[in-house]
């Protein structure tokens, strides 16, 4: 007996799916994806004259622990935190990018910034599997209707690090939406699979 | 750059400067960052952005 695949059943619009939250909540949560999310490159100084590099990321996930996250708003903000230490304070919330599915299988979804990635053919083997998540690099979504982000894929490689504090300040400009549980666990489960991947010599 | 490297950095300390900055992308451009035009359906692409200013009194 044949069980259909991942991208089968997706003809259904029954796995690719993922389910979202869009009630904004006071605090940083674990899947909360924003837009227009800085990543600041180099701050430089010379003669006086101060140059700042930041690239301007479309749209971002959570990816910090929620328990870390839950905790760092009790002991920063929280009415009845905590005075005698900030023992749980995080210093930054870990990020990766979404990019539309369509440019990462064209390879330029970083044209703008000059880099040229690979390509992956939407229609043969590596794009089913980047579909199917079997590349562990990568995490493909499918939003919800009312969530007007077209089909987009999670970069593991290009994590970055994102101040907090900015964060908050911008968190009700920027919030789109939470990734559910179960799919926020899934993304957060295979982008530690990745990052503590062991490369092992040719 | 390895992974389990170990860096250090000279604290430099605070000085606040007053600065006058400009905010341009790397074509020259002036922008502002509310103004990035984005189409409602579609995932623009991630840009790079030069802000450069100029110390007001001198100081670094």
């Amino acid at each position: 007996m044949k069980f259909p695949n991942r991208e089968e059943l997706s003809l259904e619009g029954v796995l690719l799916m993922v389910r979202v939250r869009k009630q904004n909540i006071n605090r940083i949560r674990q899947g909360d994806i924003f837009k227009q999310i800085e990543y600041i490159e180099y701050v430089s100084e010379v003669n006086g004259i101060i140059e700042v590099s930041k690239i301007l990321f479309p749209y971002v996930i959570v990816l910090t622990q929620d328990c870390d996250l839950q905790q760092d708003f009790t002991f920063r903000w929280a009415k009845r935190r905590p005075k005698d230490n900030q023992d749980k304070l995080l210093l930054s919330v870990l990020v990766a990018p979404l990019y539309n599915a369509e440019h990462v299988y064209s390879g330029d979804h970083l044209s703008d910034l000059g880099l040229k990635m690979q390509f992956i053919s939407k229609k043969k083997t590596p794009g089913k599997n980047l579909r199917n998540n079997i590349m562990p690099r990568y995490h493909y979504i499918e939003f919800p209707p009312n969530i007007p982000i077209v089909p987009s894929v999670i970069d593991f490689k290009h994590y970055f690090s994102v101040n907090l504090e900015y964060l908050k300040k911008v968190k009700n400009e920027k919030f789109v939406c939470n990734i559910a549980p179960l799919y926020r666990e899934d993304i957060s489960q295979r982008f530690a699979a990745f990052l503590s991947r062991i490369g092992l010599p040719d | 750059m390895n992974k389990g490297d170990i860096f250090s950095r000279d604290y430099v300390g605070e000085d606040q400067t007053d600065i006058n900055m400009q905010v341009s992308d790397e074509k020259g451009y002036s922008s502002d960052l509310e103004e990035i035009p984005e189409k409602d359906y579609e995932i623009s692409k991630p840009r790079r952005i030069i802000i450069r200013g100029r110390l007001i009194n001198g100081k670094s």
